[in-house]
């Protein structure tokens, strides 16, 4: 059945002959598919132009507004499709429901929603794409919508240069939900990334999700129900600042992870934050890295290197206010990778407030804890690279931080002892390395 | 087109189908009808009969001289349907030959593969319902998507961006009625399978897939000696047998290159470096054989979705076990791969996938 072209005639001298060749190509440099010229404010059947409906933004100036109808899918993909560098693309407040992934692959394009809570995105009826919407040019503002059920990720950024995401929510009504997507705002082999303002509840793994990024913020943002709140994976320089994480399986993770393309994330700073109640069972697919995480984490930190965590607010999280391991081998198994560094080092944490953590353990974070009830504050599973070399930036520092007006709790795992001898000396751990500065 | 409400396709239709009567498709004509004009002005033309690629009805998909069909060893799983490719230079120009996926094309190539669904595939003699052609045109920016869905008469095929959702029912090669909702892509998501490294690429036509045993007026022959011996190069091709072949992934070749072949036709356009499953770290360009970049015991660490419950992309031996196999097998848009735009999983596909991976020295990867 592929052979349908060939059958038994023969081929001729090639030869196509195009009259207007010259003026054909001419008119290719400008990129076919978006000659047609008509992304004029309004067009037919629409409504309105300028300023949306009960926009935000204030002075936002649409350069098109798509309202939504009875074709949700074929309105607004055209819309994606046929914006010109530069054009503010809005969107009217009402319901738009969608059946396959959306995309836009124009730069610097700002979709622009009459809120969240207004403009709403229903991926409910999705049956193509793996993502609600997929943006894969640089310069992208996504803005003031509401995406709601899509059945993989909400919100993708994909390889590019400069994206924003700002006061978006993206909501799987179901609570912990096998059934609900993975991520919700997902940049990946990104820079410049942006998320402020923005909610994110219900993902089956990370509500908020950098992966293979650089440059990076996250703040005044809200993530709970998820498994996790905030994932920074094999991310570099990261500041996660001023949300509220909450009522997830765990807060959040910063994680450095083996057999993917970019290695050796490092430096988030992450301060700030409210980190409460991460208590919630873990709803995470088996298979996935977040699936293996215990319930009841304030922040993790995974093989990850020079962080900065400070000025946190980590309260009533069941297992561990604050964890520091290895690529644990019990856990997540042989990491296969030559390349891969396991161990977290050089990563500062100070001067953040801890209450009421540690209180209800998850076996896991019980078992390695030699017994020590509650579980203290802050804990290292103590494993050092016996190949590392110390640069000035090896040991992971602990400093200043608060229980009350008591010193917050710690203790050395000593995972890697044979057998462990569990320790709570922060003497040879307290220090201090220069703060890491803020992004922009 | 507006990007606001509207019947946009409808509009466009009449348009086109008033535009047919004097156009270049002469419907019935028994003698050799007088040579088609291709329409004057910019690209992309608005019908897919503006670029006269064939001769005759067009529904007939006859390549107009000059223009030249040709087969790839693996094809990419399109639901079904059945694939023509055809090859159109402009006039005098010819192809930059490459040993492995580099062919170079000259300014103005149009690439042209059309989609369509027998009665009975059992009997490709049956009639053919054409749904859609698409189109690659390189300017001087690159290769650039074009989608042009036809119409249930079968007369012409007009541009769409915005894709469409076309139901067609067909027996298949088991004899079963079939019926599925088939996806014709919007324009953007051209670039979701061909676009690497912020460029657009072709994907069948390159020395691996068309270095195979092709029959020409009743012999087989090679179709790089033959497409040489046709001019469509600039330079003397290295003899075909010297130069690598990918096998008919199901035909009778070694496994391991089967397997590999299929992967690569499937897969390695977006898992490989600079792809879109390049942040996977999966890398399943046939050449790559390094087990854990192919998967083998290899955690899909940052995927995070539809694993099924497994750890591992391939556990060698246990194809049930491998989250590879269950992705390729699942018609979730969550979990399914590839991820666009087919929708019905490739069951000679999953059954050579799962050979390969049956036949790997057993391990639980722990």
């Amino acid at each position: 059945m592929e052979n349908s072209g060939f059958s038994s005639r023969s081929l001729r001298p090639l030869r196509w002959l195009v009259p207007a060749t010259a003026l054909a190509l001419t008119a290719l440099l400008a990129g076919c598919g978006s000659e047609t010229g008509s992304t004029g404010s309004g067009g037919t059947g629409g409504t309105g132009g300028t300023g949306g409906t009960g926009g935000t933004g204030g002075s936002v100036s649409c350069t098109v507004t798509v309202e939504a109808g009875d074709d949700d899918q074929k309105a607004v993909q055209t819309a994606l499709i046929e914006a010109k560098e530069g054009d503010v693309v809005c969107f009217g407040a009402g319901t738009f429901k969608f059946e396959t992934e959306l995309s836009l692959d124009v730069a610097k394009v700002t979709l622009h929603g009459a809120g969240a809570d207004k403009t709403i995105w229903d991926f409910a009826g999705q049956t193509v794409g793996a993502n609600g919407v997929i943006i894969k040019s640089n310069g992208v503002v996504i803005e003031d919508l509401g995406v709601k059920n899509p059945p993989g990720d909400g919100i993708r950024g994909d390889s590019v240069e400069g994206i924003t995401f700002r006061r978006l929510e993206v909501i799987w009504d179901a609570d912990a939900s096998k059934e609900s997507g993975a991520y919700g705002l997902y940049p990946v082999d990104s820079s410049e990334v942006l998320i402020e303002g923005c909610t994110v509840k219900g993902a089956r793994d990370a509500g908020i999700y950098v992966g293979q990024s650089t440059n990076i913020v996250i703040k005044d943002s809200e993530a709970y129900g998820n498994v996790a709140g905030v994932e920074i994976e094999n991310s570099t320089d990261a500041e996660v600042m001023n949300n509220y994480v909450h009522d997830n399986t765990a807060g959040i993770l910063v994680f450095n992870l083996p057999n993917l393309p970019v290695q050796d994330g490092k430096r988030a700073k992450v301060h700030d934050n409210k980190v409460e109640s991460n208590n919630l069972g873990n709803f995470g697919i088996a298979g996935t890295v977040v699936a293996k995480v215990p319930e009841g984490i304030g922040i993790m930190i995974l093989a990850s290197d020079d962080n900065e965590i400070h000025n946190n607010e980590i309260i009533g999280n069941n297992s561990v206010g604050l964890v520091m391991v290895n690529y644990l081998e019990a856990l997540f198994g042989l990491p296969n990778d030559p390349a891969y560094n396991k161990f977290p080092e050089g990563n500062f944490v100070h001067d953040n407030t801890f209450s009421g953590n540690g209180t209800d353990p998850s076996s896991l974070i019980k078992g390695t804890s030699g017994g020590l009830d509650p579980i203290p504050d802050i804990i290292w599973d103590g494993c050092v690279d016996p190949a590392a070399v110390d640069d000035g930036h090896l040991i992971n520092c602990i400093k200043d931080n608060k229980a009350g007006a008591a010193d917050a709790t710690y203790a050395n795992a000593d995972f890697c002892g044979n057998p462990p001898v569990v320790t709570t000396d922060a003497t040879g751990v307290t220090c201090e390395y220069e703060p890491l500065p803020s992004q922009k | 087109m507006s990007p606001t409400r509207g019947p946009i396709l409808g509009t466009v239709f009449a348009a086109a189908l008033a535009v047919l009567a004097a156009g270049c498709a002469d419907l019935e004509t028994e003698t050799r009808p007088a040579a088609c004009v291709p329409k004057d002005g910019p690209l992309p033309f608005d019908k897919l009969s503006d670029y006269c690629f064939f001769e005759g009805q067009l529904k007939q998909l006859t390549p107009a001289k000059g223009i030249v069909p040709y087969d790839v060893a693996a094809a990419l799983w399109s639901d079904h349907a059945a694939k023509q490719r055809l090859i159109v230079l402009p006039e005098g120009k010819k192809v930059t030959f490459d040993a492995g996926e580099e062919w170079q094309f000259p300014l103005g190539s149009i690439i042209v593969k059309t989609f369509s669904f027998h009665e009975d595939f059992r009997d490709l003699s049956t009639p053919r319902r054409v749904i859609e052609t698409r189109l690659l045109i390189l300017g001087e920016s690159g290769w650039t998507g074009e989608v042009y869905l036809w119409n249930d008469e079968q007369t012409d095929a007009v541009r769409t961006v915005a894709g469409e959702r076309v139901d067609v029912s067909y027996i298949d090669e088991s004899g079963e009625a079939a019926q599925e909702e088939y996806i014709v892509p919007n324009t953007n998501q051209c670039k979701s399978c061909h676009e690497r490294d912020d460029e657009t690429r072709l994907l069948g036509p390159f020395t691996q897939q068309l270095n195979r045993p092709v029959e020409v007026d009743g012999a087989v022959r090679n179709q790089l000696d033959y497409l040489a011996e046709q001019g469509l190069f600039d330079g003397e091709l290295p003899a075909a047998e010297s130069l690598s072949a990918f096998p008919d992934p199901f035909g009778d070749g070694p496994l391991d290159d089967r397997a590999r072949a299929y992967l690569h036709a499937n897969c390695s356009h977006c898992h490989r470096p600079g792809g879109g499953g390049g942040t996977s770290g999966l890398v399943l360009v046939a050449w790559e054989k390094f087990p854990a970049k192919n998967g083998v015991c290899k955690s899909p660490a940052a995927a995070g979705s539809g694993t099924g419950g497994h750890q591992w992309d391939i556990v060698p031996g246990n194809p049930e076990e491998s989250i590879m196999v269950y992705r390729m097998s699942s018609s979730d848009p969550d979990i399914k791969m590839p991820e666009l735009p087919n929708r019905i999983p490739d069951k000679k596909g999953v059954a050579l996938i799962s050979e390969w991976i049956s036949g790997m020295e057993p391990s639980t990867c722990e």
